[in-house]
């Protein structure tokens, strides 16, 4: 009798437990839980979502011209080159920064 | 002081101008939109005196003119892209589309979904719906920049390395990658500070030759800016990278790194964001690799988050300079 009481409460106690870390589930309380990316890449995965997340070749045109960070050196080179001076300013440093 | 001085002109600030100028001070073009067209015919207006290689002596640098923020001295400049990402019809990551912002002609329910109670016209919501067909912004991949100090970047490298051996990334570096570079408002709004829920990082030597460490970068992060506490929008990634160290130089030659998970919840208001947050979870990645050799000279320069004048040394390293 005692032992099937126990094993009662042992399966009860275990029944409570999965009950508990469902609710915890439930409540979003399971760091990660719901993500669906693994928790590992292979090296060619890796490589693949790194690259879906760079830019493409056709995107952000103007990240490929050679800007200046200085109005200083940027007078020097046109006055060199003989060019005229593109500026280009903003919130979030653009073309190069956030925004 | 030259643009102000000699140019005479003014800029908006956080909304942008573009303007065209000569190497000794003429203003060729300043309307935003037509600013190289104009810029050229200027240009091609002036006398060929003025035009010529060497025509202008542009004379020495004043202090004033070097007056912005500098990566550390001996630093890591590591760039990063973020982009809102997508799910195919196979479950595969791919880029973010029209349609995982606005839906199929749903938006209006996809908004209430995400702010219940809130009140929209129909012509509001035909001009965010036209705003995400036309505007290439919330698809594309925005730039970044992380720095690193040398002391940083140097306690990555394991003394004695030994293949298998983990270790936790420093805390202050951890804490700034998730802080300041896991930023889920990027693509779509003005960077934001973020609260850190909870998350680690550690790297794992993978390989060790003459030539080179080869370690491997993993973690995970629970991000927000739940910046008033009121259940705001939420980045949760697991991170994975892979990191090598050059023995000879002593410097890493691979620094890439990996964010990959979901967004959700809606936006806090004021983060200059469009007013609209994607329903559900939403996929979202940031990558992180070396600034490439052939950089732009202004590409060293750019503080990360764009911050500009606002760059502050002890908020974004946590030690005063």
């Amino acid at each position: 009798m005692k032992c099937s009481y126990l094993n009662r409460v042992a399966v009860w106690s275990a029944v409570l437990s999965s009950v508990s870390c469902a609710a915890l589930l439930l409540a979003g309380e399971t760091p990660l839980a719901k993500l669906k990316v693994p928790a590992e890449l292979t090296p060619e995965q890796f490589a693949e979502y790194h690259a879906l997340v760079r830019p493409a070749a056709d995107e952000l045109p103007w990240a490929k011209i050679s800007w200046q960070a200085s109005v200083w050196e940027a007078r020097q080179l046109a006055a060199a080159e003989g060019k005229p001076i593109l500026i280009w300013s903003g919130g979030g440093a653009p073309p190069l920064g956030v925004c | 002081m030259f643009l102000r001085d000699v140019c005479g002109l003014k800029f908006s600030g956080a909304g942008g101008d573009r303007v065209a100028i000569t190497a000794d001070g003429k203003v060729l073009a300043k309307n935003y939109q037509t600013c190289v067209r104009d810029a050229l015919k200027g240009w091609d207006a002036l006398p060929e005196a003025e035009r010529k290689p060497g025509a202008v002596n542009v004379g020495k640098r004043e202090a004033t003119d070097d007056d912005r923020p500098k990566p550390p001295p001996g630093g890591l400049i590591v760039k990063v892209y973020l982009r809102a990402l997508g799910h195919d019809d196979h479950g595969k990551l791919r880029h973010a589309v029209p349609k995982d912002f606005i839906g199929d002609g749903d938006l209006r329910a996809r908004y209430l979904q995400i702010n219940p109670g809130l009140k929209l016209r129909d012509d509001e919501v035909d001009r965010i719906a036209q705003n995400f067909r036309t505007h290439k912004r919330a698809y594309e991949a925005h730039p970044d920049y992380m720095w690193l100090t040398e002391e940083e970047w140097k306690s990555l490298v394991p003394d004695k390395p030994t293949v298998g051996n983990t270790f936790p990334v420093p805390p202050g570096i951890t804490k700034r990658i998730f802080r300041f570079h896991l930023d889920l408002n990027r693509t779509i709004g003005d960077p934001i500070s973020q609260k850190i829920h909870l998350g680690e990082l550690s790297l794992k030597v993978e390989s060790v030759s003459p030539a080179e460490i080869s370690m491997r970068l993993g973690g995970f992060a629970k991000v927000s800016d739940d910046l008033s506490g009121n259940n705001n929008r939420t980045f949760e990634a697991r991170l994975y990278g892979r990191l090598v160290v050059d023995r000879k130089t002593g410097t890493f030659s691979r620094f890439d790194m990996l964010a990959l998970g979901d967004t959700y919840g809606p936006f806090e208001a004021g983060l200059g964001h469009w007013p609209y947050s994607r329903p559900g979870r939403s996929p979202y990645g940031i990558a992180f690799g070396l600034l490439d050799a052939a950089a732009s000279p202004a590409e060293r320069f750019v503080p990360p988050r764009g911050a500009g004048p606002r760059f502050t040394w002890s908020s974004y390293f946590g030690t005063p300079k």
